[in-house]
């Protein structure tokens, strides 16, 4: 492995940490001279099969020494991590300049280990878009990914529970497939009188204080991340079921407050789970319809899975 | 039938796909049989709600024909009309058959 730092110090504790690790390393603590050292090693065939660099060097910065490295014929397939302590545009910019992966200081061992066992197995792992990978990665559809400390997060992403509300078995299959192979945990709910159920079990059980902690979008603890509500459903429709969930979120709320806990942030959605409709109405005022009953955003149908991860991702998010 | 390209517009493997493939003419099955009863006994609720799941899967699976033809009628359903909603479930079950004759020679 090639480490490139212009602080010594940190030089030295990145290389004995991936020492330690196992592997072997070579520090270089001048930017100038890091293409030099993958060259020669090559001529040795003894390549680097990983380069991590740090982004804030003087003489030449990581980004312009990768950009060296992908206008280099022989050194255009070593995966390179980009080691930053400026969150400014880091991703967006590492990712430009020919970076498989982006790291902010301070990283844990584990962390840092993680993404590099990830970057040295990348040519094994051909996955698809996935949430977690930047919207970079979205939006710019098959331009070459980079793995940052989100695509790491695996284990936020398996806490993300999300409720399907979907009376259509196609369409349910189709949406938990979608969302279960992009890591998210998925609970089917056939109509909206079992969403209101199962989101009543799921807040349930949970005091204040434990739910507080939680925040959206990480739940451990069985509360829903939020909620993909079909419109038309037999038994019980999307917008009955959204205004029976808001309602009990209301006694939920007022339960807080009477127990006079110290509520950090009112404004918080902690007990107000976003729900998305997916609607197949593209009439006008449909959508009033679903924002007045209580509802948060809406995907049109057919679904697609760009809009749906676009969505997941939003929602995570905030 | 072009499963491939239809599986990746969504994202899935082929083999998914066709697994939803399967699922879905064996709901439009069921649903076609609802819809025929509903059209017998001039139910039109009934043609609205088995017409809409038929709408909805074929729309996600990227099956146009079915879908316009299954729109259709429910959009007419729902004014209480029912004309042409037979010729429809015809239409739909062979566009069904063909399906399946497709995809199990795959």
């Amino acid at each position: 492995m090639l480490v490139a730092d212009d602080n010594q110090t940190n030089l030295f504790i990145l290389g004995h940490l991936l020492d330690s690790a196992g592997a072997r390393v070579e520090l270089v603590s001048e930017a100038e001279k890091v293409e030099d050292a993958a060259l020669s090693a090559l001529s040795k065939g003894d390549s680097f099969d990983l380069g991590v660099l740090d982004i804030q060097m003087p003489v030449m910065s990581g980004y312009e020494v990768a950009r060296r490295f992908r206008q280099n014929e022989k050194l255009r397939d070593l995966p390179l991590l980009a080691f930053s302590s400026s969150t400014i545009d880091g991703t967006k910019k590492s990712k430009e300049a020919g970076f498989d992966g982006f790291l902010l200081k301070p990283i844990r061992r584990e962390k840092l280990l993680d993404m590099m066992e990830r970057l040295l197995g990348k040519k094994v792992e051909e996955s698809s878009i996935k949430i977690g990978k930047t919207t970079h990665g979205l939006a710019e559809g098959r331009k070459q990914e980079i793995s940052t400390q989100l695509t790491l997060n695996e284990g936020i992403k398996q806490s993300v529970r999300i409720l399907l509300v979907e009376d259509n078995p196609v369409n349910q299959k189709l949406a938990s497939k979608m969302l279960t192979k992009a890591g998210y945990q998925v609970e089917i709910a056939n109509n909206g009188q079992e969403a209101v159920k199962m989101y009543k079990k799921s807040v349930n059980g949970h005091e204040g204080k434990e739910v507080r902690k939680e925040g959206l979008g990480k739940s451990e603890t069985g509360r829903y991340s939020f909620i993909f509500m079909d419109m038309q459903m037999p038994v019980m429709d999307g917008l009955e079921a959204t205004k029976l969930i808001r309602n009990l979120e209301c006694g939920l709320w007022n339960d807080l407050n009477a127990e006079q806990s110290e509520i950090r942030n009112p404004k918080s959605e902690i007990i107000r789970v976003p729900i998305i409709a997916m609607t197949a109405n593209t009439m006008e005022g449909d959508r009033e319809k679903c924002l007045e009953a209580g509802m948060d955003d809406y995907i049109p149908k057919p679904i697609k899975r760009e809009v749906v991860f676009d969505m997941v991702e939003k929602w995570v998010k905030s | 039938m072009d499963v491939k390209g239809l599986a990746e517009n969504l994202g899935l493997e082929e083999d998914e796909y066709l697994e939803l493939l399967e699922l879905f003419l064996e709901t439009t099955e069921s649903n076609l049989g609802k819809l025929r009863t509903g059209i017998d006994t001039g139910d039109t609720q009934e043609v609205v709600a088995s017409s809409h799941s038929i709408k909805g899967s074929s729309a996600n699976l990227g099956l146009g024909k079915i879908f316009e033809v299954a729109k259709g009628v429910e959009e007419k359903a729902r004014q209480n009309g029912l004309e042409g909603a037979a010729e429809a479930v015809k239409f739909i079950k062979e566009q069904c058959d063909q399906i399946a004759g497709a995809i199990r020679v795959i």
